[in-house]
C-alpha cells in the first residue's frame, strides 16, 4: 500500500531517507524513473542513501504502475519517489491506491515560478496538479513531516 | 551525658550517614554533625564552633574511590560529643576527633568487607535469581547494616568514654593501620578486574595498554586519556572498514519488482520515547542512593543498579529480561555521584533501544558506562569537591566560627541547591543525548561498530584507572655486601612504572576468568595485603 507518493527532483536523498522513514513506517522505497532505471551509476548512488532495513527498487514508471496495482504491493508499506509532476500524474491516474501527491522539492525548471520555498512549478505542472485534484485526489506541498501541509488548491486554482 | 543523649548522638551519626540515600549531600560533614550534637547536649553555639573548626581542619581530606583517610561522620559526632561533655576547647575537639576518625575508618574498612559478603550472598553468587525486588532488598539491607555500624560505634564509644577511646586510638600501632590500608587498596583491583574482563575483546586489548602507558609514563590525567580514547574511537568509527555493512545493504537494492519477496519484513518499530518524565524523575531520586550500599568489589554498583530499576521495570516485562538487565547494571561502577545521573540517562536510553531493537549489543551499554565514569569522576570530583564544597565551606564556616547556626544551614544550601538542580537536569540531558545518538545510529547497520568504539574508549580509561586508582608498591631494600643498597621499587620503576598495580589487576582478572569466587578473592586480597605489608614486602 502506498504510504506516500512524493515528487522530488532529487528523488532519494538524506531528507527523504531520514525524516520521512522516521515518521512513516516503511519497508519499501520505489524510485519510479525511466532515466534512472537505465543508468547504473545513478542507481549506485541512490543505493548509498537508502535507510537500513528498507528494500529499494528502482524501476520505470510503467512497471511501477503495474506493481502498485498488484497484490504483492498490498503487503508492503511503500514510499514512491518521482522527479516530476508529470510522472506523479501518471501514477496517480494509473493506481487507485495512490490517494495523494506530496510536492516535496522541485527546483527552478523551464519557465517555472516559485510557489513555496521548495516548490517551483511550470504551467504544465499546474495542469497536471489540477488533473490529479479533479480526480478527487489530494495534492499538497510539504518538505518534511515537521512542516505544515500547504494544499495545492491555494496556488493551482 | 545521659543514656538518652548517647542514643540521640548515635542517631545524629545515622542521620548524617543518610546523605548517601536522601540527597542532602554533605550532611555528614562536621559543620552539620557537630551543630546537631551541640543542640542535643545543650550547647548549640559551642557545637557550631567545633563544627566550623573541624570542617576547616578536614577540608582537604576528600574521598576518591575508596581512599578516604577518615570517617568524618564519626569524627564529628564523637569529637564534638566528647569535647562538649568534657568542657574542652574547639581545638582540643579537633585533636581528639581526627585520630578517632582514622581508627573508625579502619574499622569501617572491615565492616565494608562484611557488606561485600552480604552482597555476594544476595546478588552475586546466584545472578540468575536476581530481580528488581532483590536489588532493592539488598540495597536497604546493606545500607541498614552500615547505619547500624554508625550507630553502634558512636553509641558504644560514648558508653566507654573519651579517655578509653582516645587511648585505644593511640595504642593501635601504626604499622597495623598501614597494613589494613594496603589490604583494602588491593581490593580496588578486584573491581577493575571485573570491569576489565567484561570490556575486553581481542580488538580492544591494545587500548588498555595504551591507556595504562599514558597514565603511567606520562602521568596524564584520566580526563586527557578519555579524550584520546574518544578520538581513537572516532577514528575507528569513521575510517573503519565499511565493506561488511555495504555488502549487507546490497541485497536490499533490487532492479525489478519480481525480485521482491511476497512477504515483506516486519516494519521497523517506530522509535518512541518509552521512558518519560515519571521514570526519569524516579531515576533522579533513586540516584541519591548511589553510594548507599558501598562495597569494595563493585563500589557503587548496587546503588547504580537500584537507580536504573525504574527504567528496567518500565522497559522489560519478563523475569528473564529483567534479570539480565539487573545483572548488566550490577557490574562495577564508580563515578562522581553528583554527575552520575548523566550516565544514568544515557544508559536508560540504551536500555530503551535494547528493549525495542532485536540483536542490540548489550555489551555496548557497559562499555559506554566504563568509558564515561572515569572522565566524569575526574571532572565531577574536582568541580563538586574542589569548587562547590569549598565555597560552601567558606561561607558556612565564616558564620559557624562565630557560633551562628546560619553556618551549617548556608553550608548545606550553597552545596545542595546547585547539586539538586544540576543532578536533575543531567538525568534528562543524558537520556535525550543517548536517544538522539542512538536514533542516528539506527540509520545504518553499525551497532557492532558502536560497541567496538565504546570498547576502545572504555579500555583506555580502564587502563588509566588501573594505574591511578590501585596503589601497591614495595619498600623492599637489599643491602649488598659492598655497601650498595638496592631499592626494589626503583628497579621495578625502571622496567615499568606502576608494574605492581598492573600485575595485581591482571592477576585478579585471570583468577576471575578461572572462576575463582569473589568472596575468597576478597579475603585473599585483604589477607595478602595485610601479611605482605607486615612482612615489609609491599606498601
Amino acid at each position: 500500500m502506498v504510504e506516500l507518493l512524493r515528487v522530488d527532483d532529487r528523488l532519494l536523498h538524506g531528507q527523504v531517507a531520514y525524516a520521512w522513514s522516521k515518521s512513516i513506517p516503511l519497508n519499501l522505497i520505489v524510485i519510479a524513473n525511466d532515466a534512472v532505471a537505465a543508468d547504473k551509476a545513478r542507481k549506485a548512488t541512490f543505493a548509498l542513501s537508502k535507510p537500513a532495513g528498507v528494500k529499494l527498487v528502482i524501476s520505470t514508471v510503467e512497471k511501477t504502475v503495474a506493481f502498485l496495482n498488484s497484490d504483492k504491493a498490498k503487503a508492503y508499506s511503500i514510499l514512491v519517489l518521482v522527479d516530476s509532476m508529470h510522472d506523479a500524474r501518471t501514477l496517480a491516474e494509473g493506481c487507485a491506491d495512490v490517494a495523494a501527491v506530496n510536492l516535496g522539492g522541485l527546483r527552478e525548471h523551464g519557465d517555472s515560478k516559485r510557489y513555496t520555498n521548495a516548490v517551483c512549478l511550470t504551467d504544465a505542472d499546474l495542469d497536471d496538479i489540477r488533473a490529479v485534484m479533479d480526480a478527487g485526489k489530494e495534492v499538497y506541498a510539504q518538505q518534511v513531516p515537521a512542516d505544515t501541509k500547504v494544499s495545492a488548491a491555494t496556488f493551482a486554482r | 551525658m545521659t543514656i538518652f543523649q548517647e542514643v540521640l548522638l548515635g542517631l545524629i551519626a545515622v542521620f548524617g550517614w543518610c546523605e548517601y540515600v536522601d540527597g542532602i549531600n554533605k550532611s555528614t560533614r562536621p559543620i552539620v554533625m557537630c551543630t546537631l550534637v551541640g543542640l542535643v547536649l545543650g550547647d548549640l553555639s559551642q557545637g557550631v564552633i567545633i563544627g566550623g573548626t573541624l570542617e576547616l581542619a578536614t577540608m582537604g581530606m576528600m574521598g576518591i574511590g575508596i581512599s578516604i583517610p577518615i570517617n568524618i561522620t564519626i569524627a564529628g559526632v564523637l569529637g564534638a560529643g566528647f569535647a562538649i561533655a568534657g568542657g574542652l576547647s574547639a581545638e582540643a575537639a579537633v585533636a581528639l576527633a581526627i585520630p578517632v576518625g582514622i581508627v573508625f575508618r579502619l574499622l569501617e574498612h572491615l565492616a565494608t568487607t562484611g557488606y561485600d559478603l552480604v552482597a555476594a550472598k544476595m546478588l552475586f553468587d546466584h545472578p540468575e535469581r536476581n530481580t528488581p525486588q532483590r536489588v532493592t532488598k539488598a540495597f536497604w539491607l546493606i545500607f541498614g547494616l552500615s547505619c547500624l555500624f554508625m550507630f553502634l560505634t558512636v553509641f558504644l564509644s560514648l558508653l566507654v568514654g573519651a579517655e578509653t577511646v582516645a587511648a585505644v586510638a593511640n595504642a593501635i600501632p601504626e604499622n597495623i593501620m598501614n597494613a589494613i590500608g594496603t589490604g583494602t587498596n588491593l581490593l580496588a583491583a578486584l573491581g577493575f578486574a571485573m570491569l576489565f574482563n567484561l570490556t575486553r575483546t581481542p580488538k580492544t586489548m591494545a587500548f588498555f595498554f595504551i591507556g595504562f602507558a599514558l597514565a603511567s609514563y606520562l602521568g596524564m590525567p584520566t580526563m586527557a586519556i578519555a579524550i584520546l580514547g574518544a578520538a581513537a574511537a572516532a577514528i575507528a568509527f569513521f575510517f573503519g572498514d565499511d565493506r561488511a555493512a555495504a555488502g549487507a545493504a546490497e541485497d536490499d537494492i533490487l532492479d525489478d519488482f519480481d525480485d521482491l519477496d511476497d512477504e515483506p519484513a516486519a516494519l521497523p518499530a517506530a522509535r518512541e520515547h518509552l521512558l518519560g518524565k515519571k521514570e526519569l524523575s524516579a531515576i533522579f531520586f533513586k540516584s541519591f542512593g548511589l553510594e548507599g550500599p558501598f562495597i569494595y568489589s563493585r563500589l557503587q554498583a548496587i546503588g547504580w543498579c537500584r537507580s536504573m530499576l525504574p527504567a528496567i521495570e518500565k522497559l522489560y516485562d519478563t523475569d528473564e529480561e529483567r534479570c539480565a538487565a539487573v545483572n548488566r547494571h550490577l557490574e562495577f561502577f564508580n563515578s562522581n555521584p553528583e554527575f552520575s545521573t548523566f550516565i544514568m540517562g544515557i544508559s536508560a536510553s540504551m536500555e530503551e533501544q535494547n528493549a525495542v531493537e532485536q540483536g542490540f549489543d548489550t555489551a555496548s551499554i557497559n562499555n559506554v558506562k566504563a568509558g564515561l565514569m572515569g572522565p566524569l569522576a575526574g571532572i565531577g570530583d574536582s568541580f563538586w569537591w574542589g569548587i562547590v564544597k569549598t565555597v560552601a565551606s567558606g561561607i558556612g564556616c565564616q558564620f559557624a566560627m562565630q557560633g551562628n547556626v546560619l553556618g551549617p544551614i548556608l553550608f548545606l544550601l550553597v552545596f545542595n541547591i546547585p547539586h539538586w538542580a544540576i543532578r536533575y537536569i543531567l538525568t534528562f540531558r543524558g537520556y535525550e543525548l543517548g536517544h538522539r545518538v542512538l536514533d542516528m545510529m539506527a540509520e545504518s547497520d553499525i551497532i557492532e561498530k558502536i560497541s567496538l568504539c565504546a570498547g576502545i574508549l572504555g579500555m583506555m580509561v580502564i587502563g588509566a584507572m588501573t594505574c591511578d586508582m590501585i596503589s601497591v608498591s614495595t619498600p623492599l631494600v637489599f643491602n649488598m655486601a659492598n655497601g650498595v643498597t638496592l631499592e626494589v621499587q626503583a628497579v621495578l620503576d625502571e622496567i615499568l612504572p606502576n608494574l605492581l598495580p598492573l600485575l595485581t589487576m591482571l592477576g585478579v582478572a585471570e583468577l576471575l576468568k578461572r572462576k575463582v569466587k569473589v568472596i575468597p578473592l576478597i579475603f585473599g586480597l585483604l589477607a595478602f595485603g595485610i601479611v605482605f605489608n607486615l612482612l615489609g614486602i609491599i606498601a
